[in-house]
């Protein structure tokens, strides 16, 4: 069974621990290079320390040396790359087979109840450590000491760890393989968030979340190898907890019991995109609940700390290094990645063969294609204006006059996100095969952008070619209202041109 | 008669894999038109070209009158469809799935709608995840016969359903015929395309081999006749149209077109027991192969 998990995933999962461990690497180097001397990089831990926004969305400098810069900027990436790395890796050899019906055929076979499980656990474990030990000598390589080196690793294969032992218990509990990853991913959003708010809170705050324990491990400054024990004492108890239910349940079956719908659709459900919105309801209903929830903590946190305090860092571009800002601004990333893949179910819809039901009726293509454009980029609205909401009601109390700035900042970013929507659903139209892969490669070739501009690798003003930049940066940076115009005409043509090119392919 | 359908020449390739290689179709209005091949030989693609999905490389399509290729959104709100392997919206219930379905069609029937669901026993409650595989294509059926649709095309519509709700398909599809609809049945299952259609297209390799009534294809075949007789028989070699005689003791077998000679001959020797086996969708087969000739392709297609 082991085995058997081993060779599926040998190219899959190794490249996602693997990369997501080369990546945390080069970041890590990035910051190094950026900051060369001692004295440069005692003035990035001064004002970083002192930023609230900073302490939120990655957390403190606690060493000066080479070692504690590069683990500073990269354990808030850390913690969520090889955490997908483990949810994914974990639901895609539990609850996925078992829904399809691949288990079923080994379920025939002579292996007990739980071992996928405990193949799968094997083999995230493995994964987990893959990644720390790339990371973990990539520091050596950078002239970090042996200590800290070895530390950071074990950080790194803790975080794996940790998400794999939770997403092993919600693939025992729920009974998709999307309620099962939308659940893990949940918690682990939910424990960045609680490490942030700890940080930026500061003292004994860290114990809001697991992911704070293993952060408290300090390496280069404290390296207190003790605290990687809470998190691994947790880890252990998920992963008996699913082990223990999965030989006692029926194949099939989750802990909480199917239950009946309605024998007649509403009225509301008639089309293509009342068709999609249902599909893509609860996902789009759970994003907006939790930037909702990620806008109130912000709000909240930022009132109590003064964050006023300048860096130059990419993420910042031009509206200020604030933790309401820099939220603000990373926020249309978040809103482009949920629209992709809201958008991107359409090509579910064509590989499971539900596509076929709705093209088989008297429905145009390019409406087709056009309803689940409109959810993702609804899905982006919705989450953009849950976070502007959060953070505006968070702010009542100390800054009510803005109230209404704050509370639409947040969806005036939306267009950046459908550029990007709209350039899914071209792909879609044109090259549905190949869509995924070249969105998520775009995302992140501006991604890289940002970097290069942290990095100072090239000129602040190369991140005006992002969208990102270029919405409006209210409350405090430039409006942007005839780029923002203009990407919107950008992401209308992009969608216009996908319906006319979806008329001359082959739905397969 | 008009033709409702109509095929000509179609050729549609995947890659290098050449699905359809020049297939020719026609189906006239009013008729029960069985696709008859085994897996792989080109069904589900020729009706995805008529659906409009698939867009052939070369040759003719007209369905209702038009090139389903652009004109798929007039034509497809005249027929109804149902795929081999129904897939459903996991989150929604069957009868959600239904009525969705049913006004993306346009002209929803509340009345039909629940007679349907009634005959063929679904829980239009449960979610469509928890639906076996029969119960998914009870899904499909009931959205494409509620509504109406002139034509009906049918991928291999019972496959998971039990016996007892074949029958009920069976049904439905002699009701549609009386009401005046066209019905293109794919199939593999030779039993049920004789049951129902009043002609039959055989596929073999991407190519329609012989369009007829299923009778009319009968001929080119024989009967097995298997009997187990009071006394031995002598002689029946001697009789025409017989072919393959193995005598066993008191068993006989037997293929034969000519069933008056031969009964009357089994039944001078005392007939104790009698199989009367049709030819099967593999004798229908290895006919056309052997008549085609070209041995090496068939293997290589049916693989």
């Amino acid at each position: 069974m082991l085995g058997l998990t081993l060779r599926r995933e040998r190219l899959h999962g190794s490249a996602w621990y693997l990369l997501s461990g080369l990546l945390l690497l080069v970041v890590a180097a990035g910051i190094v290079s950026t900051y060369p001397t001692v004295a440069d990089r005692e003035a990035l831990a001064a004002s970083v320390n002192a930023s609230a926004g900073e302490l939120f969305m990655i957390g403190p400098v606690s060493s000066t040396d080479v070692g504690g810069i590069g683990l500073w900027r990269m354990l808030g990436i850390a913690t969520i790359f090889i955490s997908l790395a483990s949810v994914l890796t974990m639901v895609r050899n539990t609850r996925a087979p078992e829904e399809s019906g691949t288990s079923e055929m080994l379920g025939t076979a002579a292996v007990g109840r739980a071992a996928p499980l405990a193949a799968a656990l094997g083999v995230t474990t493995a994964g987990s450590l893959g990644a720390g030990i790339v990371v973990g000598a990539g520091f050596l390589g950078i002239g970090a000491s042996a200590t800290g080196s070895l530390l950071v690793g074990a950080q790194i294969t803790m975080f794996g760890l940790l998400a794999a032992a939770l997403a092993a218990l919600t693939g025992q509990i729920v009974q998709t393989a999307r309620g099962a990853t939308g659940i893990a991913v949940a918690f682990v959003a939910a424990f960045f968030l609680l490490r942030g708010a700890g940080d930026a809170i500061g003292g004994n705050a860290y114990w809001l979340s697991p992911f704070g324990w293993i952060a408290a491990v300090r390496p280069f400054a404290d390296n207190n190898a003790v605290m990687l024990l809470p998190a691994l004492a947790l880890t252990i108890a998920l992963a008996a907890v699913a082990l223990w239910i999965a030989s006692r349940r029926d194949l099939g079956a989750g802990l909480l019991p199917e239950r009946v719908g309605p024998a007649h659709a509403s009225a509301a459900l008639r089309g293509p995109t009342s068709l999609a919105l249902r599909t893509s309801r609860g996902a789009m209903i759970g994003w907006a609940a939790g930037a909702l929830v990620v806008g109130l903590l912000i709000g909240g946190v930022s009132s109590t700390v003064d964050d006023q305090i300048d860096l130059a860092l990419g993420s910042s571009a031009g509206s200020g290094s604030g933790l309401i800002q820099v939220a603000l601004y990373l926020s249309p990333l978040f809103a482009a990645i949920l629209g992709i893949l809201t958008t991107l179910r359409l090509r579910g819809e064509v590989t499971s063969g539900r596509a076929e039901a709705v093209l088989s009726r008297p429905v145009p293509r390019s409406r087709w294609l056009l309803a689940h454009a409109i959810t993702g980029t609804l899905a982006g609205l919705g989450l953009l204006f849950a976070l502007g909401l959060g953070i505006a009601v968070a702010q009542l109390g100390s800054d009510a006059g803005s109230f209404g700035v704050l509370a639409i900042s947040g969806a005036l970013r939306a267009p950046a996100a459908w550029v990007f929507i709209a350039l899914t659903t071209l792909l879609l139209a044109t090259v549905p095969r190949a869509a995924s892969a070249i969105a998520f490669i775009v995302i992140g070739a501006f991604q890289a952008l940002e970097f290069a501009v942290e990095f100072r690798i090239i000129p602040h003003e190369a991140l005006y070619a992002s969208p990102f930049a270029l919405v409006p940066q209210l409350p405090d940076g430039d409006p942007h209202p005839w780029q923002a115009v203009l990407l919107i005409l950008i992401a209308a043509a992009l969608t216009t041109i996908a319906t006319r090119a979806i008329r001359h392919r082959d739905i397969d | 008669m008009t033709d409702l359908v109509e095929l000509r020449q179609i050729i549609k390739s995947f890659g290098h894999a050449r699905a359809l290689d020049g297939l020719d179709l026609t189906i006239s209005a009013g008729e029960v038109h069985g696709l008859l091949g085994p897996n792989g030989a080109g069904k589900s693609t020729t009706i995805r070209v008529l659906l409009g999905m698939l867009h052939a490389d070369s040759g003719t399509a007209r369905v209702l009158g038009h090139d389903p290729w652009t004109a798929a959104p007039e034509i497809r709100g005249r027929l109804a469809y149902v795929p081999g392997d129904v897939s459903l919206w996991p989150n929604l219930t069957g009868g959600e799935v239904i009525d969705l379905l049913a006004r993306m069609h346009g002209g929803e029937d509340r009345a039909r709608r629940d007679a349907l669901i009634e005959r063929f026993e679904l829980d239009p409650t449960k979610r469509s995840r928890t639906y076996s595989k029969g119960n998914r294509q009870k899904v499909g059926l009931v959205s494409a016969l509620s509504v109406t649709a002139e034509l009906l095309i049918l991928d291999e519509p019972t496959s998971g359903l039990d016996p007892l709700m074949e029958e009920v398909f069976k049904q439905c599809v002699s009701e549609a015929r009386h009401e005046g609809r066209t019905v293109l049945l794919s199939s593999h299952i030779l039993s049920e395309v004789e049951q129902l259609c009043d002609r039959v297209s055989i596929v073999r390799a991407g190519k329609v081999v012989d369009t007829g009534t299923m009778a009319e294809l009968r001929g080119h075949d024989t009967t097995v006749v298997t009997a187990t007789l009071t006394r031995r028989p002598t002689g029946l070699d001697t009789l025409t149209g017989i072919e393959k005689v193995t005598v066993d003791g008191h068993q006989i077998e037997l293929t034969t077109t000519r069933f008056d000679e031969v009964m009357t001959r089994l039944a001078s020797f005392g007939i104790e027991t009698l199989t009367v086996a049709p030819p099967t969708l593999e004798d229908l087969f290895l006919h056309y192969y052997d008549q085609t000739g070209t041995a090496q392709d068939r293997v290589g297609a049916t693989a």
